[in-house]
C-alpha cells in the first residue's frame, strides 16, 4: 500500500505556519473586578454536543470553565472572537498532520482561549476574564469534523434571545433536543453503520460513521461510494419513526460526492455489479462485490491527519486491466497509490489493481 | 356459567428488553443452544439467554429486518428490505462479523411499503421470502434497484402529483414485488408464486406445506391464509406483470376481475375482517409435541390489530386444503401487534410484537401452558351434509341443541376495490345433531352448503362434561369446495 502523498504536503505546511499560540485579552485598564467569578461546567457528550450551549457573563467578569469529556471521542473547546467560529474551525481542519501536536487549535487571530484536546473521561479547567467588549463569543470543538455540530456561545453584556430562535447555538439545541438522540441500547460508538434510505442513493444504501466524525454513503445497489461528509452521522428518525417513508438526514458537511455513474470496471465494458456482502474489519465494513466474474473488496477507513477517507481496494489474483471512476477530484485533496488519473477515471494495470488505495481529503 | 378465559390455562410473561432499544420485533427464532435470537426495527439482532434473562448484541445495521432463521449457534439468515443476508460470527466472540448477501435479485423503488418478509426454511434448506407491493401512499424514488415496469404509468408519470390515480392502490414497479420467492441455500433464486399484496407471514407447517398470510385491501375482501404452491396465482394482479406469460403493455388494472378469478387460487382460510383478524402475520405450527396444550401440529397465526393469536384448523377436502380459524389467545395480558413467533425447547411460545406506525405493539412475551386442558373446538371437518366438530374434552350432557349453535354464512367479493363487506349474509338452518354420550365429537347437519362462503359458527353456553366452559366460541370455516369437489362460486366475482 502506498504512502499517502498528501501527508507530505501538510508537513511542509507546518513550516510556513507562524505566529503565537493564542491571545490574551486583559480587562480594560482600571476596571474593577467586583463580580464573583462565574463557574460553569460544560460536558462534552456523545453525538458531538456540549451539554451547555450558552451562558452569560458581564464584561470583564472572571470565568472558571471546566470542560468534562464524557464522550468516547476526544474533544477540546475553543473560544473565538464574535462571528469567527466557522473560520477558526476551518483553520483547524487545515492543520493536517500538525493538528494533534497543536491540540487542533489553529494559529488564528480570532482564537481567544482554548483547552487542550481531552481524551475520553478527562477534564480541564480554563480560567479567563470575559472581554470588556460586549458581544456573542462562540465556543467550538475544533477537533476535525466536530465543529459543524459541536459549539455554543458566551453572551457578554448582551441579552440572550429565546432558545428556540438563538442562531448562535446548534439547531437541535434550539429545538430543545440532544444533538444526536440515542437510538440504540448500546450508545453511539463509531464506527457504526446503518443500511437505511439515504438521499442521493439507490434504496439499498449504506451509511457508515467512521472515527473522527468521518462518514460516507456506499450504495449496495450499485456497488460504489456515493458521497462523504464530516460532522455528525445521520438522523435516522425520518425512516425509523414510522413505516419507512422518509430519508435519513445527513448530519454534517458533504465534501465529496461522486459525479460519475458506475462501479469499478474490470476488464473493460461496464458490467452490472453483484453485491456479495461485507465483513467487519475493526468494526468497519469491507464491501465485497463481483464485477465481470471478478471479486472486488473495498474497505474505507478514516484519515487521521485531516478530514478525509482512504479507499482500499483488493482484487485478489486479478488478471485484467481495471478502471475506477473517482470523480470529482478538483475540489478535494485527491491521491492514489497507483495508476493513472484522467478525467476522473483512475486506470490501473492488472497487477496494480490487485491492491491499491485512493485518498479523498477535505482540504484542497 | 362463569366466563372462561385463556388465562386460566396459559400464563404469560413479559420479557424485559434492553433499555434504549426500540423493541419492535421483526423476527424470532431459537438457536440450537437454546438462545432466543431476535431482530428489531432499528436493525439490531440480539440473542437472549432465557435462563439468565440476558440479552447480547449479535449484529446491527440491518435495514428493517422482518424475519430471522437460526442456522446454528453462530449463524442466522435474516430477511431485510434490500436482501436476504447470512450473518455469521466467524471468530466465535459472540458478535457477528460477516454479512453475506444470499439473495438481492429483486427490485426496490424506495417506496416505504416494499417490506420484505420471511424467510421460512424447508427441509432441504431452501428459503422462502415474500415481497410486499409498493403503496400508492407514496410514489417511487428517483433511483431504483432493478428494472422499472408499470403498464399504467411511466417512470415520469410517477413524478406527477396524480400518480396515485394510475399506479394502482398497490403496485409492482420493479421485479417480483408481490411474489413469494424460493432461494436455494447457495443463493439461486426462483420466482415461486405471484399474487400477493402484503405477505407478512411465511411459514411451513410440520408436514412441509408452505403457508403465507396476506392482508385485507385492494383485491382482498378480507385477510387470508394461503397454502402456496409453485406457479399458482394468489389473487392480487399487480405482480402478474412480472410473469413470463403476461402480455407486454397490458395494464392489469384494466382487466376484468373475472379473468383473474379464473386464474387465482382461493385462500385456504379467510380471516373475517373486524371479527377474527384485520392484519394477520406469521403462521407457525405448534411444534411442542403437546407441551403447549392440545393443539399439537396445528397452525397459529398472529394478529396485529388486537391482543390476539388465531388458531387454524385445516381440513383436506377433495384433495385440497381449506379450513377454519378460531381465536386462540385473546387478551389476558397479551399485547397487540403479534408479529413473530418461536417455540422454545420447553414448549413455550415466544411472541414478538411490532407496529411500524400502524396499530400494534412492541416487545417480547412468552406464553406457557399450565397443563390444564381448555375446552375448545379442536378440529372442524366438512361433511357431505354438514360439519364434524371435535372438542378437546367430552361435551356436557345436553349439548346438541339449537340454542348452542348458530351458523351464519357470507362471502367476500373479489374485486379491485379496497376490502369487501360481508355479502349474502344469511343464517343457515341446522337440520340436526348427532352426539354420542361421553363423546368429544359432534355432527351438525346443515340445510345449505355452498362453495365460496365463510360458514361462521357461534357457540353459546357450551361446556365440557367436567364443567369447564368453552373458551373460544367463534369459529369461521372457509368453504371453498364441497366433499364432491364442487368449487364453483360465480358469486365471488365483483366489478
Amino acid at each position: 500500500m502506498g504512502v499517502p502523498v498528501l501527508k507530505i504536503r501538510f508537513v511542509i505546511g507546518l513550516f510556513v505556519q507562524l505566529g503565537l499560540f493564542g491571545l490574551v485579552i486583559a480587562p480594560a485598564l482600571g476596571q474593577e473586578l467586583n463580580e464573583d467569578p462565574i463557574e460553569v461546567d460544560i460536558t462534552a457528550r456523545a453525538g458531538l454536543r456540549y451539554d451547555v450551549v450558552r451562558f452569560a457573563a458581564k464584561p470583564g467578569q472572571a470565568i472558571l470553565m471546566k470542560l468534562i469529556n464524557d464522550d468516547d471521542m476526544a474533544h477540546n473547546l475553543v473560544f473565538t472572537k464574535p462571528g469567527q467560529r466557522q473560520a477558526v474551525a476551518t483553520a483547524a481542519l487545515a492543520l493536517g498532520v500538525d493538528g494533534e501536536a497543536k491540540n487542533w487549535v489553529p494559529d488564528h487571530a480570532a482564537v481567544l482561549w482554548s483547552t487542550p484536546v481531552l481524551p475520553p473521561g478527562e477534564q480541564h479547567v480554563l480560567q479567563f476574564t470575559a472581554p470588556v467588549e460586549p458581544g456573542i463569543y462562540p465556543y467550538v470543538c475544533t477537533y476535525p469534523g466536530h465543529g459543524f455540530l459541536m459549539y455554543g456561545a458566551l453572551y457578554v453584556g448582551v441579552s440572550m434571545p429565546e432558545l428556540a430562535v438563538d442562531q448562535h447555538i446548534p439547531e437541535l439545541a434550539r429545538q430543545g433536543k440532544a444533538a444526536q438522540k440515542q437510538f440504540h441500547a448500546w450508545g453511539h460508538k463509531r464506527p457504526l453503520m446503518y443500511r437505511i434510505f439515504m438521499p442521493n442513493a439507490s434504496p439499498a444504501a449504506i451509511a457508515v460513521g467512521l472515527k473522527h466524525g468521518q462518514n460516507y454513503c456506499w450504495d449496495a445497489g450499485q456497488c460504489r461510494l456515493r458521497y462523504a461528509w464530516y460532522g455528525g452521522f445521520v438522523d435516522p428518525s425520518p425512516v425509523w419513526r414510522g413505516n419507512g417513508n422518509g430519508l435519513a438526514g445527513v448530519l454534517g458537511t458533504k465534501y465529496w460526492e461522486s459525479d460519475m455513474p458506475g462501479t469499478i470496471r474490470v476488464g473493460g465494458a461496464d458490467a452490472e455489479p453483484e453485491f456479495l456482502g461485507y465483513k467487519k474489519v475493526d468494526g468497519q465494513p469491507e464491501f465485497h462485490f463481483r464485477v465481470n466474474d471478478t471479486e472486488v473488496y473495498e474497505l474505507i477507513t478514516p484519515l487521521h491527519s485531516i478530514v478525509g477517507i482512504q479507499r482500499s481496494f483488493r482484487i485478489p489474483n486479478n488478471t485484467q486491466a481495471v478502471s475506477l471512476p473517482v470523480g470529482p477530484t478538483s475540489q478535494v485533496t485527491f491521491e492514489h497509490s497507483a495508476g493513472k488519473l484522467e478525467n476522473g477515471l483512475l486506470s490501473l494495470s492488472a497487477e496494480e489493481a490487485r491492491a491499491f488505495t485512493v485518498f479523498i481529503g477535505l482540504i484542497k | 356459567m362463569r366466563a372462561a378465559g385463556i388465562g386460566d390455562y396459559y400464563s404469560l410473561e413479559n420479557i424485559a428488553t434492553p433499555k434504549g432499544l426500540d423493541p419492535q420485533v421483526g423476527g424470532l427464532d431459537f438457536m440450537p443452544n437454546g438462545r432466543l435470537v431476535a431482530c428489531f426495527h432499528r436493525g439490531e439482532v440480539y440473542t437472549y439467554d432465557p435462563g439468565k434473562g440476558e440479552w447480547r448484541l449479535f449484529a446491527d445495521g440491518l435495514q428493517e429486518p422482518l424475519g430471522i432463521v437460526a442456522i446454528n449457534d453462530r449463524e442466522v439468515v435474516v430477511m431485510q428490505r434490500p436482501e436476504l443476508t447470512r450473518i455469521t460470527d466467524t471468530d466465535g466472540d459472540g458478535e457477528a462479523d460477516q454479512y453475506k448477501t444470499v439473495c438481492d435479485d429483486f427490485g426496490m423503488t424506495g417506496n416505504y411499503h416494499e417490506f420484505a418478509f420471511g424467510p421460512a426454511r424447508d427441509a432441504r434448506g431452501n428459503l422462502f421470502v415474500g415481497l410486499n407491493l409498493a403503496s400508492s401512499g407514496a410514489s417511487i424514488r428517483p433511483e431504483l434497484r432493478g428494472e422499472f415496469r408499470h403498464y399504467g404509468l411511466s417512470r415520469e408519470g410517477f413524478k406527477a402529483k396524480s400518480y396515485g390515480r394510475s399506479s394502482g392502490r398497490m403496485y409492482a414497479a420493479t421485479p417480483y414485488r408481490g411474489w413469494v420467492l424460493k432461494i436455494t441455500p447457495d443463493g439461486k433464486m426462483t420466482p415461486f408464486a405471484p399474487g400477493f399484496r402484503s405477505p407478512n407471514g411465511v411459514g411451513f407447517d410440520l408436514d412441509g406445506r408452505l403457508f403465507v398470510s396476506d392482508n385485507q385491501g385492494d383485491w382482498l375482501g378480507t385477510s387470508k391464509l394461503f397454502h402456496v404452491q409453485s406457479g399458482k396465482f394468489y389473487g392480487h394482479p399487480a405482480s402478474l406483470a412480472w410473469t413470463n406469460k403476461w402480455k407486454k403493455g397490458r395494464n392489469p388494472l384494466k382487466v376484468a376481475s373475472a379473468e383473474f378469478e379464473a386464474k387465482r387460487t382461493r385462500a385456504t382460510v379467510l380471516f373475517p375482517h373486524g371479527l377474527m383478524a384485520n392484519s394477520p402475520t406469521q403462521p407457525i405450527p405448534d411444534s411442542s409435541g403437546g407441551k403447549f396444550g392440545p393443539f399439537a401440529a396445528q397452525l397459529f397465526v398472529g394478529e396485529m390489530n388486537r391482543a390476539r393469536i388465531v388458531r387454524v384448523m385445516l381440513d383436506k377436502v377433495a384433495g385440497e386444503w381449506q379450513g377454519a380459524c378460531v381465536p386462540f389467545y385473546d387478551g389476558a395480558g397479551l399485547g397487540k401487534g403479534n408479529h413473530r413467533f418461536a417455540f422454545g425447547k420447553d414448549g413455550s411460545m415466544w411472541v414478538g410484537q411490532t407496529h411500524l406506525s400502524w396499530v400494534g405493539g412492541e416487545g417480547v412475551q412468552r406464553i406457557k401452558w399450565n397443563g390444564k386442558t381448555p375446552m375448545e373446538v379442536e378440529s372442524m371437518k366438512l361433511l357431505r351434509n354438514g360439519f364434524k366438530l371435535t372438542f378437546t374434552k367430552p361435551l356436557a350432557k345436553g349439548a346438541g341443541h339449537h340454542d348452542h349453535f348458530k351458523f351464519t354464512r357470507y362471502y367476500y367479493g373479489y374485486r379491485q376495490g379496497y376490502g369487501s363487506p360481508q355479502l349474502g349474509t344469511e343464517e343457515v338452518q341446522i337440520a340436526g345433531f348427532k352426539l354420542r354420550r361421553g363423546d368429544r365429537t359432534m355432527m351438525i347437519y346443515l340445510d345449505k352448503l355452498t362453495p365460496g362462503y365463510v360458514y361462521q359458527l357461534d357457540l353459546n353456553n357450551i361446556a365440557a362434561s367436567d364443567g369447564s366452559p368453552l373458551v373460544n366460541a367463534l369459529v369461521c370455516y372457509t368453504l371453498n369446495r364441497l366433499t364432491n369437489g364442487d368449487d364453483k362460486a360465480p358469486h365471488l366475482v365483483q366489478k
